[in-house]
Protein backbone atom coordinates (compact mmCIF):
# COMPACT_ATOMS: atom_id res chain seq x y z
CA UNK A 1 0.00 0.00 0.00
CA UNK A 2 2.76 2.42 1.02
CA UNK A 3 4.69 1.52 -2.10
CA UNK A 4 1.63 2.32 -4.21
CA UNK A 5 1.22 5.69 -2.52
CA UNK A 6 4.91 6.46 -3.06
CA UNK A 7 4.65 5.45 -6.68
CA UNK A 8 1.58 7.61 -7.19
CA UNK A 9 3.26 10.47 -5.39
CA UNK A 10 6.39 10.11 -7.50
CA UNK A 11 4.36 9.83 -10.65
CA UNK A 12 1.97 12.75 -10.15
CA UNK A 13 2.81 15.08 -7.29
CA UNK A 14 6.55 15.53 -7.83
CA UNK A 15 6.16 16.51 -11.51
CA UNK A 16 3.32 18.80 -10.55
CA UNK A 17 5.43 20.50 -7.88
CA UNK A 18 8.29 20.74 -10.36
CA UNK A 19 6.01 22.36 -12.94
CA UNK A 20 4.61 24.84 -10.43
CA UNK A 21 8.09 25.71 -9.15
CA UNK A 22 9.41 26.07 -12.68
CA UNK A 23 6.52 28.33 -13.65
CA UNK A 24 6.82 30.56 -10.61
CA UNK A 25 10.60 30.78 -10.79
CA UNK A 26 10.58 31.42 -14.54
CA UNK A 27 7.95 34.15 -14.31
CA UNK A 28 9.74 35.80 -11.41
CA UNK A 29 13.11 35.72 -13.24
CA UNK A 30 11.43 37.21 -16.32
CA UNK A 31 9.81 39.96 -14.27
CA UNK A 32 13.06 40.68 -12.41
CA UNK A 33 15.27 40.77 -15.51
CA UNK A 34 12.84 42.97 -17.45
CA UNK A 35 12.61 45.43 -14.53
CA UNK A 36 16.39 45.45 -14.20
CA UNK A 37 16.87 46.03 -17.93
CA UNK A 38 14.28 48.82 -17.97
CA UNK A 39 15.91 50.57 -15.04
CA UNK A 40 19.46 50.22 -16.34
CA UNK A 41 18.74 51.12 -19.96
CA UNK A 42 16.20 53.94 -19.51
CA UNK A 43 18.87 56.63 -19.27
CA UNK A 44 21.11 55.14 -21.96
CA UNK A 45 18.74 54.25 -24.79
CA UNK A 46 15.58 56.19 -23.87
CA UNK A 47 12.31 55.23 -22.23
CA UNK A 48 10.69 53.72 -25.32
CA UNK A 49 13.64 51.53 -26.29
CA UNK A 50 14.12 50.45 -22.66
CA UNK A 51 10.45 49.49 -22.47
CA UNK A 52 10.71 47.52 -25.71
CA UNK A 53 13.82 45.65 -24.54
CA UNK A 54 12.36 44.87 -21.12
CA UNK A 55 9.11 43.58 -22.66
CA UNK A 56 11.08 41.49 -25.14
CA UNK A 57 13.02 39.91 -22.27
CA UNK A 58 9.83 39.23 -20.33
CA UNK A 59 7.94 37.66 -23.24
CA UNK A 60 10.95 35.59 -24.39
CA UNK A 61 11.37 34.14 -20.93
CA UNK A 62 7.61 33.59 -20.74
CA UNK A 63 7.71 31.56 -23.96
CA UNK A 64 10.69 29.55 -22.65
CA UNK A 65 8.82 28.85 -19.42
CA UNK A 66 5.78 27.68 -21.38
CA UNK A 67 7.93 25.33 -23.48
CA UNK A 68 9.65 23.97 -20.38
CA UNK A 69 6.34 23.38 -18.65
CA UNK A 70 4.90 21.63 -21.70
CA UNK A 71 7.97 19.42 -21.83
CA UNK A 72 7.63 18.62 -18.14
CA UNK A 73 4.03 17.65 -18.76
CA UNK A 74 5.14 15.24 -21.47
CA UNK A 75 4.12 17.08 -24.63
CA UNK A 76 6.08 16.44 -27.83
CA UNK A 77 7.58 19.84 -28.60
CA UNK A 78 8.93 18.77 -31.98
CA UNK A 79 5.47 18.34 -33.43
CA UNK A 80 4.30 21.48 -31.65
CA UNK A 81 7.14 23.58 -33.04
CA UNK A 82 6.56 22.19 -36.51
CA UNK A 83 2.91 23.15 -36.34
CA UNK A 84 3.88 26.55 -34.93
CA UNK A 85 6.30 27.06 -37.84
CA UNK A 86 3.62 26.34 -40.44
CA UNK A 87 1.18 28.57 -38.57
CA UNK A 88 3.86 31.26 -38.38
CA UNK A 89 4.35 31.26 -42.15
CA UNK A 90 0.59 31.46 -42.68
CA UNK A 91 0.18 34.24 -40.15
CA UNK A 92 3.18 36.06 -41.64
CA UNK A 93 1.64 36.10 -45.11
CA UNK A 94 -1.68 37.19 -43.68
CA UNK A 95 -0.23 40.04 -41.64
CA UNK A 96 2.45 41.55 -43.84
CA UNK A 97 1.27 45.11 -43.14
CA UNK A 98 1.30 44.58 -39.39
CA UNK A 99 4.76 43.03 -39.51
CA UNK A 100 6.02 45.91 -41.62
CA UNK A 101 4.64 48.34 -39.08
CA UNK A 102 6.16 46.30 -36.26
CA UNK A 103 9.63 46.31 -37.79
CA UNK A 104 9.27 50.01 -38.61
CA UNK A 105 8.26 50.64 -34.99
CA UNK A 106 11.40 48.90 -33.73
CA UNK A 107 13.57 50.96 -36.09
CA UNK A 108 11.71 54.10 -35.02
CA UNK A 109 12.27 53.45 -31.33
CA UNK A 110 15.99 52.88 -31.72
CA UNK A 111 16.56 55.61 -34.32
CA UNK A 112 14.60 58.02 -32.10
CA UNK A 113 13.88 60.89 -34.54
CA UNK A 114 11.41 62.21 -31.96
CA UNK A 115 10.36 61.57 -28.38
CA UNK A 116 7.06 61.61 -26.55
CA UNK A 117 6.08 65.23 -25.87
CA UNK A 118 7.98 66.75 -28.79
CA UNK A 119 6.17 68.69 -31.50
CA UNK A 120 6.56 67.12 -34.93
CA UNK A 121 5.19 67.32 -38.44
CA UNK A 122 4.61 63.90 -39.99
CA UNK A 123 2.94 63.40 -43.33
CA UNK A 124 1.52 66.92 -43.20
CA UNK A 125 0.13 66.52 -39.69
CA UNK A 126 1.52 68.76 -36.96
CA UNK A 127 1.11 68.00 -33.26
CA UNK A 128 2.62 66.65 -30.08
CA UNK A 129 3.84 63.06 -29.99
CA UNK A 130 1.44 61.30 -27.64
CA UNK A 131 2.71 57.73 -27.87
CA UNK A 132 5.13 55.64 -29.91
CA UNK A 133 3.72 52.12 -30.03
CA UNK A 134 5.12 49.14 -31.92
CA UNK A 135 2.59 49.36 -34.73
CA UNK A 136 1.76 53.05 -34.87
CA UNK A 137 2.63 56.52 -33.63
CA UNK A 138 -0.04 58.71 -32.07
CA UNK A 139 0.01 62.47 -32.64
CA UNK A 140 -2.17 64.85 -30.63
CA UNK A 141 -2.94 67.81 -32.87
CA UNK A 142 -3.24 71.35 -31.52
CA UNK A 143 -7.03 71.22 -31.89
CA UNK A 144 -6.97 68.16 -29.59
CA UNK A 145 -7.53 65.36 -32.07
CA UNK A 146 -5.63 62.11 -31.81
CA UNK A 147 -4.12 60.95 -35.09
CA UNK A 148 -2.82 57.42 -35.51
CA UNK A 149 -0.06 57.12 -38.10
CA UNK A 150 1.22 53.62 -39.03
CA UNK A 151 4.91 53.31 -38.28
CA UNK A 152 5.60 52.21 -41.85
CA UNK A 153 4.29 55.60 -43.00
CA UNK A 154 6.45 57.39 -40.44
CA UNK A 155 9.55 55.58 -41.67
CA UNK A 156 8.76 56.30 -45.33
CA UNK A 157 7.64 59.92 -45.06
CA UNK A 158 9.45 63.14 -44.18
CA UNK A 159 9.46 63.88 -40.44
CA UNK A 160 10.15 67.38 -39.09
CA UNK A 161 10.99 67.61 -35.39
CA UNK A 162 10.01 71.16 -34.50
CA UNK A 163 11.03 71.24 -30.85
CA UNK A 164 14.20 69.14 -30.75
CA UNK A 165 16.43 72.14 -29.98
CA UNK A 166 15.79 74.69 -27.19
CA UNK A 167 15.64 77.63 -29.60
CA UNK A 168 14.29 78.02 -33.10
CA UNK A 169 13.91 80.72 -35.72
CA UNK A 170 10.60 82.34 -36.51
CA UNK A 171 10.26 83.91 -39.97
CA UNK A 172 7.52 86.46 -40.62
CA UNK A 173 6.88 87.98 -44.07
CA UNK A 174 6.21 91.73 -44.14
CA UNK A 175 5.31 93.85 -47.16
CA UNK A 176 5.33 97.67 -47.38
CA UNK A 177 4.25 100.10 -50.07
CA UNK A 178 6.68 100.93 -52.88
CA UNK A 179 6.94 104.58 -51.91
CA UNK A 180 8.93 103.82 -48.71
CA UNK A 181 12.70 103.64 -48.31
CA UNK A 182 13.77 99.99 -47.97
CA UNK A 183 16.71 100.82 -45.70
CA UNK A 184 14.48 102.69 -43.27
CA UNK A 185 12.04 99.76 -43.19
CA UNK A 186 14.87 97.35 -42.39
CA UNK A 187 16.06 99.58 -39.53
CA UNK A 188 12.55 99.84 -38.08
CA UNK A 189 11.97 96.08 -38.25
CA UNK A 190 15.29 95.47 -36.46
CA UNK A 191 14.42 97.99 -33.76
CA UNK A 192 11.04 96.33 -33.22
CA UNK A 193 12.67 92.90 -32.90
CA UNK A 194 15.33 94.12 -30.46
CA UNK A 195 12.69 95.85 -28.32
CA UNK A 196 10.57 92.71 -27.99
CA UNK A 197 11.68 90.72 -24.94
CA UNK A 198 10.43 87.45 -26.45
CA UNK A 199 13.01 87.73 -29.25
CA UNK A 200 16.47 86.56 -28.28
CA UNK A 201 19.26 89.12 -28.52
CA UNK A 202 21.54 86.45 -29.95
CA UNK A 203 21.49 85.07 -32.55
CA UNK A 204 20.63 88.56 -33.69
CA UNK A 205 17.34 89.32 -35.46
CA UNK A 206 17.74 89.35 -39.21
CA UNK A 207 15.76 91.29 -41.81
CA UNK A 208 15.91 90.12 -45.43
CA UNK A 209 14.77 92.26 -48.36
CA UNK A 210 13.28 89.57 -50.57
CA UNK A 211 12.56 91.74 -53.58
CA UNK A 212 9.92 93.67 -55.49
CA UNK A 213 6.57 91.96 -55.12
CA UNK A 214 3.41 92.44 -57.15
CA UNK A 215 2.00 94.95 -54.70
CA UNK A 216 4.73 95.61 -52.18
CA UNK A 217 8.38 95.63 -51.23
CA UNK A 218 8.72 92.22 -49.62
CA UNK A 219 10.76 91.64 -46.45
CA UNK A 220 11.19 88.72 -44.06
CA UNK A 221 11.96 89.35 -40.41
CA UNK A 222 13.75 86.39 -38.81
CA UNK A 223 13.97 86.23 -35.02
CA UNK A 224 15.30 83.52 -32.72
CA UNK A 225 12.97 82.50 -29.91
CA UNK A 226 12.56 79.88 -27.23
CA UNK A 227 10.76 76.89 -28.69
CA UNK A 228 7.74 77.32 -26.40
CA UNK A 229 7.12 80.95 -27.39
CA UNK A 230 6.13 80.60 -31.04
CA UNK A 231 2.54 81.81 -30.90
CA UNK A 232 3.20 84.47 -28.25
CA UNK A 233 6.10 85.89 -30.28
CA UNK A 234 4.17 85.83 -33.54
CA UNK A 235 1.29 87.77 -31.97
CA UNK A 236 3.51 90.22 -30.11
CA UNK A 237 5.85 90.90 -33.00
CA UNK A 238 3.13 91.40 -35.61
CA UNK A 239 1.30 93.72 -33.21
CA UNK A 240 4.49 95.69 -32.55
CA UNK A 241 5.24 95.97 -36.27
CA UNK A 242 1.74 97.24 -37.06
CA UNK A 243 1.87 99.82 -34.26
CA UNK A 244 5.33 101.02 -35.26
CA UNK A 245 4.44 101.22 -38.95
CA UNK A 246 1.31 103.21 -38.09
CA UNK A 247 3.40 105.57 -35.97
CA UNK A 248 6.00 105.97 -38.73
CA UNK A 249 3.39 106.40 -41.47
CA UNK A 250 4.48 103.28 -43.30
CA UNK A 251 1.75 101.74 -45.39
CA UNK A 252 0.99 98.03 -45.39
CA UNK A 253 -0.46 97.70 -48.91
CA UNK A 254 -3.37 95.58 -50.00
CA UNK A 255 -2.88 93.68 -53.24
CA UNK A 256 -3.78 96.13 -56.02
CA UNK A 257 -3.80 96.36 -59.80
CA UNK A 258 -2.77 99.36 -61.95
CA UNK A 259 -3.93 99.70 -65.54
CA UNK A 260 -1.72 101.72 -67.89
CA UNK A 261 -2.90 102.78 -71.28
CA UNK A 262 0.74 103.23 -72.35
CA UNK A 263 2.76 106.40 -72.93
CA UNK A 264 1.70 106.68 -76.55
CA UNK A 265 -1.98 106.26 -75.95
CA UNK A 266 -4.46 108.77 -74.74
CA UNK A 267 -5.76 108.75 -71.19
CA UNK A 268 -8.61 106.38 -70.50
CA UNK A 269 -11.90 108.23 -70.71
CA UNK A 270 -14.13 107.96 -67.69
CA UNK A 271 -17.73 109.07 -67.72
CA UNK A 272 -18.74 110.78 -64.47
CA UNK A 273 -22.42 110.76 -63.70
CA UNK A 274 -22.97 113.62 -61.23
CA UNK A 275 -26.71 113.95 -61.36
CA UNK A 276 -29.20 111.90 -63.32
CA UNK A 277 -31.01 115.14 -64.20
CA UNK A 278 -27.89 116.74 -65.80
CA UNK A 279 -26.34 115.52 -69.07
CA UNK A 280 -23.23 113.32 -68.67
CA UNK A 281 -19.83 114.56 -69.87
CA UNK A 282 -16.59 112.80 -70.86
CA UNK A 283 -13.69 113.83 -68.59
CA UNK A 284 -10.06 112.87 -69.32
CA UNK A 285 -8.22 111.36 -66.34
CA UNK A 286 -4.70 112.43 -65.41
CA UNK A 287 -1.98 111.52 -64.90
CA UNK A 288 -1.47 108.92 -67.61
CA UNK A 289 -4.96 107.60 -67.37
CA UNK A 290 -4.42 105.54 -64.22
CA UNK A 291 -7.70 104.22 -62.90
CA UNK B 1 27.68 105.01 -5.55
CA UNK B 2 24.48 106.48 -4.14
CA UNK B 3 22.62 105.13 -1.15
CA UNK B 4 19.21 103.50 -1.01
CA UNK B 5 16.83 102.51 1.75
CA UNK B 6 16.90 98.78 2.49
CA UNK B 7 13.54 97.34 1.43
CA UNK B 8 14.14 93.87 2.81
CA UNK B 9 13.42 94.59 6.49
CA UNK B 10 10.44 92.51 7.71
CA UNK B 11 7.21 94.38 8.40
CA UNK B 12 4.06 93.36 10.23
CA UNK B 13 0.88 93.72 8.24
CA UNK B 14 -2.24 93.35 10.35
CA UNK B 15 -5.42 91.87 8.85
CA UNK B 16 -7.30 94.24 6.50
CA UNK B 17 -4.22 96.45 6.10
CA UNK B 18 -2.12 97.09 3.01
CA UNK B 19 1.55 97.97 2.62
CA UNK B 20 3.65 98.91 -0.40
CA UNK B 21 7.34 98.91 -1.20
CA UNK B 22 9.48 99.62 -4.23
CA UNK B 23 12.64 98.00 -5.52
CA UNK B 24 14.05 99.35 -8.74
CA UNK B 25 11.24 99.84 -11.23
CA UNK B 26 8.82 97.53 -9.47
CA UNK B 27 6.29 98.75 -6.92
CA UNK B 28 4.57 96.02 -4.97
CA UNK B 29 1.44 96.08 -2.77
CA UNK B 30 0.72 93.42 -0.17
CA UNK B 31 -2.77 93.18 1.30
CA UNK B 32 -3.50 91.06 4.37
CA UNK B 33 -7.16 90.40 3.65
CA UNK B 34 -7.93 88.15 6.62
CA UNK B 35 -6.34 85.58 8.83
CA UNK B 36 -3.92 83.54 6.69
CA UNK B 37 -5.17 85.17 3.47
CA UNK B 38 -2.90 87.46 1.43
CA UNK B 39 -3.09 89.33 -1.85
CA UNK B 40 -0.15 90.68 -3.86
CA UNK B 41 -0.06 92.97 -6.88
CA UNK B 42 2.67 94.94 -8.63
CA UNK B 43 3.09 97.72 -11.16
CA UNK B 44 6.01 98.93 -13.21
CA UNK B 45 7.13 102.47 -12.36
CA UNK B 46 8.84 105.08 -14.50
CA UNK B 47 11.64 105.94 -12.07
CA UNK B 48 13.67 103.44 -10.02
CA UNK B 49 13.55 103.72 -6.23
CA UNK B 50 14.22 101.73 -3.10
CA UNK B 51 11.54 102.07 -0.44
CA UNK B 52 10.79 99.74 2.48
CA UNK B 53 7.30 98.45 3.26
CA UNK B 54 4.98 101.27 4.36
CA UNK B 55 1.26 101.67 4.87
CA UNK B 56 -0.41 102.44 1.53
CA UNK B 57 -3.77 102.35 -0.18
CA UNK B 58 -4.24 99.44 -2.54
CA UNK B 59 -4.19 100.52 -6.20
CA UNK B 60 -7.35 100.58 -8.25
CA UNK B 61 -7.87 98.14 -11.13
CA UNK B 62 -4.91 96.05 -10.06
CA UNK B 63 -4.57 92.39 -10.92
CA UNK B 64 -4.20 90.68 -7.55
CA UNK B 65 -2.76 87.25 -6.83
CA UNK B 66 -4.29 85.50 -3.83
CA UNK B 67 -2.55 83.21 -1.38
CA UNK B 68 -3.79 81.12 1.55
CA UNK B 69 -1.07 80.61 4.15
CA UNK B 70 -1.04 77.52 6.39
CA UNK B 71 -0.28 79.48 9.57
CA UNK B 72 -1.44 82.82 10.92
CA UNK B 73 1.63 84.98 10.27
CA UNK B 74 1.59 88.74 10.01
CA UNK B 75 5.28 89.43 9.24
CA UNK B 76 6.21 89.90 5.60
CA UNK B 77 9.66 90.21 4.14
CA UNK B 78 10.78 91.14 0.63
CA UNK B 79 13.92 89.16 -0.06
CA UNK B 80 16.11 90.23 -2.98
CA UNK B 81 17.25 87.32 -5.11
CA UNK B 82 19.33 86.94 -8.24
CA UNK B 83 17.61 85.91 -11.49
CA UNK B 84 16.57 82.30 -11.94
CA UNK B 85 18.72 81.88 -15.07
CA UNK B 86 22.25 82.84 -15.98
CA UNK B 87 22.77 86.42 -17.12
CA UNK B 88 24.87 87.35 -20.14
CA UNK B 89 26.54 90.71 -19.85
CA UNK B 90 27.69 92.40 -23.05
CA UNK B 91 30.23 95.11 -22.24
CA UNK B 92 29.92 98.19 -24.43
CA UNK B 93 33.56 97.76 -25.40
CA UNK B 94 35.12 94.28 -25.80
CA UNK B 95 37.80 93.55 -23.21
CA UNK B 96 41.11 91.76 -23.69
CA UNK B 97 43.03 90.35 -20.75
CA UNK B 98 46.76 90.04 -21.33
CA UNK B 99 48.64 86.88 -20.26
CA UNK B 100 49.04 86.82 -16.48
CA UNK B 101 46.61 89.71 -16.07
CA UNK B 102 43.36 89.95 -14.18
CA UNK B 103 40.38 92.09 -15.15
CA UNK B 104 38.17 93.11 -12.24
CA UNK B 105 34.78 94.41 -13.26
CA UNK B 106 31.54 95.22 -11.49
CA UNK B 107 28.19 94.66 -13.15
CA UNK B 108 24.76 95.37 -11.72
CA UNK B 109 21.86 93.00 -12.29
CA UNK B 110 18.17 93.80 -11.57
CA UNK B 111 17.02 91.74 -8.61
CA UNK B 112 14.02 89.45 -8.23
CA UNK B 113 11.68 90.15 -5.30
CA UNK B 114 10.68 87.17 -3.21
CA UNK B 115 7.60 87.87 -1.06
CA UNK B 116 7.98 85.75 2.05
CA UNK B 117 6.04 85.13 5.22
CA UNK B 118 8.86 85.51 7.71
CA UNK B 119 7.77 83.23 10.51
CA UNK B 120 9.64 80.35 12.07
CA UNK B 121 9.57 78.55 8.74
CA UNK B 122 9.59 81.26 6.03
CA UNK B 123 7.31 80.54 3.13
CA UNK B 124 7.41 82.19 -0.28
CA UNK B 125 4.16 83.65 -1.55
CA UNK B 126 5.50 84.66 -4.95
CA UNK B 127 8.57 85.94 -6.76
CA UNK B 128 8.63 88.86 -9.18
CA UNK B 129 11.40 90.37 -11.36
CA UNK B 130 11.91 94.07 -10.76
CA UNK B 131 12.64 94.50 -14.45
CA UNK B 132 11.67 92.44 -17.48
CA UNK B 133 14.91 91.29 -19.06
CA UNK B 134 15.30 90.20 -22.65
CA UNK B 135 16.84 86.82 -23.30
CA UNK B 136 19.70 85.53 -25.36
CA UNK B 137 21.27 82.26 -26.43
CA UNK B 138 24.67 81.44 -24.94
CA UNK B 139 26.40 78.56 -26.64
CA UNK B 140 28.79 77.44 -29.32
CA UNK B 141 25.95 76.83 -31.78
CA UNK B 142 22.15 76.81 -31.80
CA UNK B 143 22.02 73.16 -30.74
CA UNK B 144 24.24 73.28 -27.65
CA UNK B 145 23.99 76.01 -25.06
CA UNK B 146 21.37 77.59 -22.87
CA UNK B 147 18.89 80.45 -22.80
CA UNK B 148 20.07 83.26 -20.52
CA UNK B 149 18.91 86.72 -19.59
CA UNK B 150 20.68 89.47 -21.46
CA UNK B 151 21.92 92.82 -20.22
CA UNK B 152 23.71 95.42 -22.32
CA UNK B 153 25.69 97.55 -19.94
CA UNK B 154 28.97 99.20 -19.32
CA UNK B 155 31.09 97.06 -17.05
CA UNK B 156 32.62 99.25 -14.33
CA UNK B 157 36.09 98.98 -12.90
CA UNK B 158 35.11 100.31 -9.46
CA UNK B 159 31.82 99.99 -7.58
CA UNK B 160 31.75 103.77 -7.09
CA UNK B 161 31.09 104.16 -10.81
CA UNK B 162 27.79 102.33 -10.49
CA UNK B 163 25.09 104.92 -9.96
CA UNK B 164 21.84 103.01 -10.42
CA UNK B 165 21.78 100.68 -7.43
CA UNK B 166 18.03 100.83 -6.67
CA UNK B 167 16.79 97.26 -6.93
CA UNK B 168 20.03 96.10 -8.51
CA UNK B 169 22.64 93.67 -7.24
CA UNK B 170 26.30 94.47 -7.77
CA UNK B 171 28.30 91.45 -8.92
CA UNK B 172 32.10 91.65 -8.62
CA UNK B 173 33.74 89.50 -11.30
CA UNK B 174 37.46 88.83 -11.71
CA UNK B 175 38.75 87.32 -14.96
CA UNK B 176 42.23 85.89 -14.61
CA UNK B 177 44.20 84.87 -17.66
CA UNK B 178 46.70 82.16 -16.70
CA UNK B 179 47.48 81.30 -20.31
CA UNK B 180 50.25 82.65 -22.55
CA UNK B 181 47.87 84.25 -25.01
CA UNK B 182 45.53 87.22 -24.94
CA UNK B 183 42.04 86.46 -23.70
CA UNK B 184 39.47 88.48 -25.64
CA UNK B 185 35.83 88.37 -24.66
CA UNK B 186 32.80 90.35 -25.69
CA UNK B 187 30.23 88.49 -23.60
CA UNK B 188 30.34 87.36 -20.02
CA UNK B 189 28.00 84.74 -18.61
CA UNK B 190 27.27 85.26 -14.92
CA UNK B 191 25.98 82.12 -13.24
CA UNK B 192 23.37 84.00 -11.19
CA UNK B 193 21.49 80.93 -9.81
CA UNK B 194 24.71 79.80 -8.11
CA UNK B 195 25.33 83.08 -6.30
CA UNK B 196 24.23 84.55 -2.97
CA UNK B 197 22.88 88.03 -2.22
CA UNK B 198 24.19 90.21 0.60
CA UNK B 199 22.69 93.46 1.87
CA UNK B 200 24.39 96.45 3.42
CA UNK B 201 22.76 98.84 5.90
CA UNK B 202 22.98 101.63 3.32
CA UNK B 203 20.70 99.62 1.00
CA UNK B 204 23.34 98.36 -1.42
CA UNK B 205 22.97 94.77 -2.59
CA UNK B 206 26.01 92.63 -3.40
CA UNK B 207 26.62 89.17 -4.82
CA UNK B 208 29.55 87.04 -3.80
CA UNK B 209 32.79 87.38 -5.73
CA UNK B 210 33.07 85.31 -8.92
CA UNK B 211 36.48 84.47 -10.35
CA UNK B 212 36.93 83.07 -13.83
CA UNK B 213 40.32 81.48 -14.49
CA UNK B 214 41.38 80.79 -18.05
CA UNK B 215 43.94 78.01 -18.58
CA UNK B 216 44.80 77.63 -22.24
CA UNK B 217 47.30 74.84 -21.69
CA UNK B 218 44.80 72.51 -20.05
CA UNK B 219 42.00 73.70 -22.35
CA UNK B 220 39.80 73.85 -19.31
CA UNK B 221 38.56 76.89 -17.47
CA UNK B 222 37.59 77.31 -13.86
CA UNK B 223 34.78 79.22 -12.24
CA UNK B 224 35.09 79.93 -8.54
CA UNK B 225 32.53 81.46 -6.18
CA UNK B 226 33.61 82.89 -2.85
CA UNK B 227 31.60 81.63 0.10
CA UNK B 228 31.39 85.03 1.80
CA UNK B 229 30.42 88.60 1.02
CA UNK B 230 32.87 90.48 -1.23
CA UNK B 231 35.58 92.62 0.33
CA UNK B 232 33.75 95.80 -0.69
CA UNK B 233 30.81 94.76 1.51
CA UNK B 234 32.54 92.89 4.30
CA UNK B 235 29.88 93.67 6.92
CA UNK B 236 26.89 92.91 4.73
CA UNK B 237 24.34 90.36 5.92
CA UNK B 238 23.39 87.29 3.91
CA UNK B 239 19.91 87.84 2.49
CA UNK B 240 19.49 85.06 -0.03
CA UNK B 241 21.31 81.79 -0.54
CA UNK B 242 22.09 80.44 -4.03
CA UNK B 243 19.15 78.92 -5.88
CA UNK B 244 21.29 76.00 -7.08
CA UNK B 245 24.43 74.35 -5.86
CA UNK B 246 26.96 74.37 -8.69
CA UNK B 247 28.31 70.99 -9.68
CA UNK B 248 31.84 70.48 -10.92
CA UNK B 249 30.52 69.65 -14.38
CA UNK B 250 28.38 72.78 -14.55
CA UNK B 251 31.20 75.06 -13.53
CA UNK B 252 33.70 73.73 -16.00
CA UNK B 253 31.37 73.03 -18.88
CA UNK B 254 29.63 76.38 -19.07
CA UNK B 255 32.61 78.60 -18.61
CA UNK B 256 34.17 77.07 -21.68
CA UNK B 257 31.72 79.10 -23.78
CA UNK B 258 33.30 82.34 -22.70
Amino acid sequence: MLAQILDWFTLHIIPLVRVVALTMLGLWVGWFLSRLAHRQLREKVGAQAALLISKSIRYTLFVLVVFSVLRQLGFDLGAFLGAAGIAGVAIGFASQTSLSNLVSGIFLIFESPFKIGEVVEIDGITGTVDNIALLSTFIRTFDNRLVRIPNETVIKTRVINITRFPVRRLDLPVGVAYKHDAGRVIDILKEVAFANTLCLDEPEPLVIFNGFGASSLDFTICVWIEKTNVLATRNALLTDIKRRFDAEGIELPFPHLSLYAGSESAPLPIRLVADPAEPASDVPVTPKGTV
Amino acid sequence: MSHAAPFWRPATILPHRCMAAQAGLLRIWILHTADRAWQVCSQKQQEPASEPLQEADPPENALWSRFEAPADEAAIRLTPALPDQAVVIRPAVPIEVLPGGTAEIFVSIPCWLRVELSGRAPQTLCELPTQALSKTWFGENTQQGEVCYSIRTRSRRTPEEITDIDGRIICPVAIRNDSHEKLPFSRLCIRAPHMSVYGQPDGALWANQTTLIHHAAKKENELLFSATAPAQAAHAELLCKPREIASEHTLRGLFSFL
